[in-house]
């Protein structure tokens, strides 16, 4: 029997064959191999990434004289690289930094806070992908990084998905596969790398580590692939980082049919496949389906574990020296062997303000805007219009989810302010703090000494040095409120700041009581929230509001955990008792990327002050932050903490209440949908979100944003509710790890056109200030050729009286295909400026592999002879226009030579070197 | 130096590297026992390769005035097929 530590003779001489080499030699030939490169350097600068055979010299130059030792070991980092330092050779190694919604360094953002991606998508626009790329790129670079961890194309498949914020794609491939390229283009260009994610099927965060996602090879080549191949064929990007879910059977990152076959086979990637997180679990595995680098600890692709792999050839030295000329390809064609880039201070942040204000103009979807009772549409605003404002998300800072993509704004413009600022007078717009959950803000009273009456500030607060409240308290003192920061040991509010002194917050051996009494400025029911890193509950006049077992959701990042509880209706001016008990069990709740440890109360009304029908209008700012959304968990489909409630009341006392969402994705609306004045999704709007939902708001931008996703009635209508009914089933001990994408290729809209069911707001709807007019559809030709391409032309017109966007949509419907397909997919989107009147005639291309059907068992792409149906219009389900396309002739496409997207696309999606900067 | 030797050696060799790969595995697992710590390791890691853990960002407390910026209204790119 062969020792599995002793090499195969052809593999012993390789690696002795440098031993000979005197030091004189080594060190001449090295010498010259730097005047080489330092040579080469001045040529390959000029534009990133380079390509080419001066490229591939050098590659092959540096990996000929690596030892083995080297090359294992370019594979992994375990020091904060991205991709090694080989320092023999100059090469110092890279850095890489998240970067979905702004460049996360020193535990904060380094320039911009962008929109979320999601809300990338909603902007339908080239001009806006291109325009972030480039924004972050340049913050990356300055900022000393070499490359950003983003875009993220994973599709909208739930509602639930934790990360919905960090994709470009909305439920469409081919939003994505336009839209991300783009992305990729910008920031490329600024010699900066990206990171297409998250390879592949990562749809979900719930139990995302151990989930097996079951899915046919046909629904994963025409929904899940397109984004990720786009960025391949049409943006070379630099890498794909492959995630952590495994994708029937094996780990995304051990995933040798997605990896080698299709990502590096059949679509020819020459860049690096990285690992998420530690996300390779099996060394031979991992390094057998192609990941290239073991990041960030390094534990798997050691010499101890692969070499003996290698010894007997189950691994091949192939395998070992592709991931390193991948590797070594990254840094040669960006230049990053001589010219690294070093942090310095950001000198032009305006760019990133630009591209931010820019997106979130673009990105937000007005859903509605009835006519009020003087007959007219509630939006746009009268500069003059007397606004209440409801909702913490207009008071804060824009927000961000939890996790990697947390970005905090530098400088920032809040959604009050922006209204605030933009009103002919700032006083017209009054915050109703008293309908807004804040733990700084909320009203907290004592017992007055020696009396009952109730006129002492604060919250009288007992700690334990125990979890069970037992003994005397370590500590007994009156709290200005509850908003306690064990990692930074402050309890801010707007009474008063305390330090956390005294105590000993310890997890596993502290907890807490607090006790007030609170005194309701609106009769009603009352809305509670507590968030903390450990369990608690809540009672007000000894009747149990809330509770929390204090079981994270997610096993990796884990965000501290906020639940909200009604009350039975108060009466204005009395006074009720509150007591939470909060207990710190673990200590492994995140203080960073939006997470918390510590513990914080809040109160507010939920039903509306009898004066509200005075205003004019009633903008509520509501949806999700980093409290209930982001990485590691999925949350769930109602709006967090009451809000729906909220909504519905103060619509019946004034309605022209206007509705502003916020997250990565859709909530349910349903409730309150058809009554409320107006409602716009805002997704996360980036640091200048505040003022370009004010600019909508009094009509000095026309809202031209329309949704990548579908909203649903319902969330059992949603395609992916079969298999997907609830997010809580992949917590705890007994969390299920599989998931199966049942709907297969009818996901979203698709979905519904299959039952014929009509969604709350369709995929690609969105409501203008002004009106369009579609006509004159024509096709160049009626007959689509074998690798041509069909230019689609017709004519947009503003029907209405004010300038504005419009997105048009071009769908494609197979007449009596001879498999199963959607009744429709979209295939082509276009986005022109129109002055009232204006009308302009556009073009979208289509060609085959618009017409065509992922086939398995030929691995190609087909077209059948026959008709399709070519629909263009405004929305999904608004598509006015339509025309007959003919193919005389089955086609088989190769998947290597196919291409997402065709050719003019291709182009319009490429960034040239004049545009950085 | 004859190939037995040879061989030898970079087994030698090989072991050591190895062992000191190994090594360093067993102390990276034993300073980071969450994937928390790691995380915010990681994070650390970079910013001092990067060197920007030197340099400062200036953050407002307060919302800030709104930009003066025209709105863009540039098409999308055209997309007709060049002949």
């Amino acid at each position: 029997m062969t020792d599995p530590r002793t090499p195969p003779s052809d593999l012993r001489q390789r690696s002795v064959s440098a031993f000979p080499m005197s030091a004189f030699k080594h060190t001449l030939a090295l010498s010259l191999l730097s005047l080489g490169v330092l040579q080469a350097n001045l040529a390959l600068a000029a534009v990133t990434p380079a390509t080419g055979n001066a490229v591939e010299a050098r590659v092959s130059s540096i990996l000929d004289n690596m030892s083995q030792s080297e090359k294992i070991n370019f594979t992994r980092v375990n020091d904060g690289h991205m991709i090694p330092s080989l320092l023999k050779w100059g090469i110092k190694g890279t850095t890489a930094y998240d970067s979905s919604m702004g460049v996360h360094v020193n535990n904060a953002t380094f320039g911009a806070q962008y929109p979320s991606q999601s809300a990338l998508a909603a902007t339908w626009s080239i001009n806006r992908a291109k325009e972030f790329g480039l924004a972050i790129a340049y913050e990356t670079r300055i900022s000393g990084g070499q490359q950003m961890l983003s875009p993220g194309v994973n599709l909208y498949r739930t509602p639930f998905n934790g990360r919905s914020a960090e994709y470009a794609s909305g439920e469409d491939p081919f939003i994505g596969a336009v839209l991300a390229p783009a992305v990729v283009n910008g920031i490329q260009a600024q010699g900066i790398q990206a990171s297409g994610k998250h390879y592949l099927a990562n749809e979900q965060e719930a139990n995302r580590q151990a989930l097996n996602v079951m899915v046919d090879e046909r629904t994963l080549r025409e929904l899940y692939l397109p984004g990720f191949e786009s960025m391949v064929k049409n943006a070379n990007v630099a890498s794909i980082m492959c995630g952590f879910n495994k994708i029937n059977g094996d780990y995304a990152c051990e995933n040798h049919h997605l990896i080698t076959e299709v990502l590096k086979g059949e679509w020819g990637y020459q860049g690096t496949v990285i690992s998420d997180f530690n996300a390779i679990h099996d060394a031979f595995k991992g390094a057998w389906a192609g990941t290239d680098i073991d990041m960030p600890s390094g534990l798997q692709f050691t010499e101890a574990n692969l070499m003996p792999y290698v010894w007997s050839g189950q691994l091949s030295q192939n395998v070992i020296d592709d991931k390193v000329k991948r590797n070594l390809r990254a840094i040669v064609s960006y230049d990053f062997q001589e010219n690294l880039n070093t942090a310095k201070t950001l000198d032009h942040p305006e760019y990133g303000q630009r591209a931010s204000l820019n997106m979130a103009r673009e990105s937000i979807v007005l859903l509605r805007n009835e006519n009020t009772a003087a007959g007219k549409p509630l939006l746009p605003l009268a500069r003059d219009a007397k606004i209440a404002v409801i909702g913490d998300w207009a008071y804060q800072a824009p927000a961000s989810p939890f996790g990697t993509a947390n970005s905090p704004p530098n400088s920032y413009v809040t959604e009050l302010s922006g209204l605030q600022q933009l009103a002919s007078s700032s006083a017209n717009v009054t915050y109703l703090s008293e309908l807004s959950l804040n733990p700084k803000a909320s009203a907290w009273f004592q017992p007055a000494v020696g009396s009952n009456n109730v006129n002492n500030a604060g919250v009288k607060a007992e700690y334990f040095a125990n979890t069970s409240f037992s003994g005397s308290p370590a500590a007994t003192r009156v709290e200005p409120g509850v908003n306690l920061n064990w990692t930074t040991g402050t309890n801010e509010t707007n009474a008063g700041t305390t330090a956390v002194s005294g105590f000993s917050p310890t997890p596993g051996a502290f907890s807490a009581r607090y006790t007030a009494t609170i005194k309701p400025t609106v009769s009603g029911a009352q809305v509670f929230k507590v968030r903390a890193d450990g369990p608690y509950k809540l009672w007000v006049n000894d009747e149990l509001v809330l509770q929390s077992d204090g079981v994270p959701y997610s096993g990796d990042v884990v965000n501290a955990l906020t639940t909200s509880g009604k009350t039975a209706a108060l009466v204005a001016g009395k006074s009720y008792s509150v007591k939470l008990e909060y207990q710190r069990i673990q200590g492994n709740f995140i203080p960073a990327l939006g997470g918390v440890t510590g513990v914080q109360m809040s109160w507010a009304a939920l039903r509306p002050p009898k004066d509200l029908s005075k205003y004019d209008a009633v903008v509520i700012a509501t949806g999700s932050n980093y409290e209930h959304e982001g990485e590691g968990s999925d949350h769930g489909f109602e709006l967090p903490d009451q809000q729906a409630e909220l909504i519905s009341f103060v619509t019946k006392a004034n309605p022209n209440t206007i509705v502003v969402m916020h997250g990565g994705g859709s909530a349910d609306m349903q409730p309150w949908a058809n009554k409320v004045g107006a409602s716009l999704q805002a997704w996360f709007p980036g640091q200048q979100g505040g003022q370009a939902l004010a600019e909508i708001l009094f009509g000095k931008v026309n809202p031209s944003g329309k949704l990548p996703i579908t909203i649903d009635k319902k969330i059992e209508d949603n395609p992916s509710y079969a298999s997907y009914p609830d997010p809580a089933a992949y917590r705890g001990d007994n969390a299920l790890t599989e998931m199966t994408y049942s709907e297969g290729l009818y996901m979203g809209y698709r979905g519904y056109d299959k039952k014929h069911a009509k969604p709350l707001y369709p995929f690609g709807y969105g409501l203008s200030y002004t009106t369009f007019g579609y006509s004159d559809l024509k096709l160049s030709t009626n007959v689509m050729a074998p690798g041509s391409t069909v230019d689609v032309t017709f004519t947009v017109t503003n029907t209405g009286d004010k300038a504005g966007f419009e997105v048009a949509q071009l769908y494609v419907h197979p007449n009596n295909p001879a498999v199963d397909r959607p009744e429709k997919e979209l295939k082509g989107f276009t986005k022109v400026y129109l002055q009232p009147g204006e009308s302009k005639t556009v073009s979208i291309p289509i060609d085959s592999r618009s017409l065509a059907y992922y086939v398995e068992k030929t691995d190609s792409w087909d077209v059948d002879a026959g008709k399709f149906k070519i629909l263009v219009g405004p929305d999904s389900e608004d598509l006015p226009l339509d025309r007959t396309l003919i193919t005389l002739f089955p086609e088989h496409l190769t998947t290597r030579d196919s291409n997402p997207l065709p050719l003019p696309l291709r182009k319009a999606v490429q960034v040239s070197a004049s545009q950085t900067y | 130096m004859n190939r037995p030797m040879l061989s030898v050696c970079s087994v030698v060799l090989f072991g050591a590297c190895s062992f000191a790969a190994v090594a360093a595995d067993s102390t990276n697992t034993q300073t980071s026992d969450s994937a928390e710590a790691v995380r915010a390791q990681v994070e650390k890691q970079r910013d001092q390769l990067s060197g920007v853990d030197k340099v400062a960002v200036p953050t407002s407390k307060a919302s800030s005035a709104v930009l003066d910026a025209p709105v863009d209204t540039g098409d999308a790119p055209v997309l007709v097929q060049k002949p």
